[in-house]
């Protein structure tokens, strides 16, 4: 038995020193090409791109044209909802996530929205952003 | 509209108090409403946009889906966040050495790369150097994920008091190239003359790095944009 706990630790801290030295956070470019583009056949928004774009209109229009020079949409995921969400979808619909983020000074990037496009409809659901904030400011 | 257009064109905007209105005297400037242009003197292109659009309104001209935010169209597989251009002028150094098929150029970002008047690379193929000048900067900060002007027949970018035609005149003579990064990208240490993994020697090859990789503008049209009403 405390063989195997020293094998398993071992292996934490050889895993946690990898991940260190890969440079936290940041992805490989392969990883990134090896992404599989999803596409939803006969839905009205049916692949990642057209969701970036809607995505984008929506939250630059929401903020008001309030979006830094280093923002931008990461690549929507596909999601499918565990809940009704009112106004905008039902439980089981399928739903692009689209996840904005800025680049910090150090070159990394942090996360500043998230959004919710229904692949049917071409709703937008904002969760969470800047707009929040400020409405929490001047409450 | 021309004559407050023409306020730009000089770019020399002042304040009532006589202080000169700046586009990234700090390159970490993170101003993007009039309000703040004018409060704190200095802001991004989002700032100027807004601003010129502000004048215009103030003096009873609306314009609707004027307000306009263009982006690179990301490589086959890229996410948006992970790609950016950079702004005339940046220099490319000889055919580039990443390996990459579409992006050849390597840079490698220092712990902090944007500092507050210059780039900081470790190793660079391509460098910033003086360009297109901004608001009040002769050399303004240049390396962007997305660029905002405003549209009414023509381009306005107040953010360098010019005027385009169309986006591909903008992507022709404004952007100098197209960045993926930062990504890990294999980097071997004899090419760069770092010691990339910390092991105390620089003879390693194929060291996970995280970099930026860099292409020149091709021809064509390269960005996109979507339009707001502001």
């Amino acid at each position: 038995m405390f063989k195997s706990f020293g094998l398993l630790l071992v292996i934490a801290v050889i895993v946690g020193f990898c991940r260190m030295s890969s440079g936290q956070g940041i992805p490989s470019l392969k990883e990134l090409e090896r992404t599989a583009t999803q596409e939803i056949r006969g839905a009205n928004v049916p692949k990642a791109d057209d969701a970036k774009k809607i995505a984008l209109s929506a939250y630059a229009q929401k903020m008001k044209g309030e979006v830094l020079a280093n923002e931008a949409p990461g690549s929507p995921s596909l999601q499918v909802l565990g809940i009704d969400v009112s106004g905008f979808g039902k439980k089981g619909d399928k739903v692009w996530e689209v996840r904005f983020s800025e680049m910090t000074p150090d070159g990394t990037r942090t996360l500043r929205a998230i959004l919710w496009v229904h692949s049917d409809t071409s709703r937008v659901h904002y969760l969470i952003g800047p707009w929040q904030a400020d409405k929490d400011k001047r409450e | 509209m021309d004559a407050i257009w023409g306020e730009f064109t000089d770019r020399d905007v002042r304040r009532v108090d006589g202080v000169q209105l700046t586009y990234y005297a700090s390159y970490t400037c993170g101003n993007i409403t009039t309000a703040d242009l004018l409060k704190y003197g200095d802001g991004q292109c989002g700032a100027w946009a807004k601003f010129f659009i502000d004048m215009l309104k103030v003096q009873g001209i609306g314009i609707t889906n004027e307000y306009v935010i263009f982006m690179p169209n990301p490589p086959s597989g890229i996410p948006q966040d992970y790609v950016g251009f950079v702004v005339k002028n940046w220099t490319f150094v000889g055919a580039g050495t990443s390996g990459h098929s579409t992006h050849p150029y390597l840079n490698i970002p220092d712990s902090l790369l944007v500092g507050a008047t210059s780039y900081n690379w470790k190793f660079a193929e391509v460098t910033d150097a003086a360009g297109i000048p901004g608001q009040g900067n002769a050399n303004p900060a240049s390396l962007f994920n997305n660029h905002q002007v405003m549209i009414n027949g023509e381009y306005y970018d107040p953010s360098y008091g010019l005027k385009h035609a169309s986006l591909q005149a903008i992507d022709d003579d404004a952007i100098d190239g197209f960045y993926i990064g930062p990504v890990l990208h294999p980097v071997d240490e004899p090419a760069v003359n770092l010691d990339l993994n910390g092991d105390g020697d620089k003879t390693d090859l194929q060291v996970d790095t995280p970099v930026y990789l860099l292409q020149k503008n091709p021809a064509g049209l390269d960005i996109f944009e979507i339009k707001i009403n502001y």
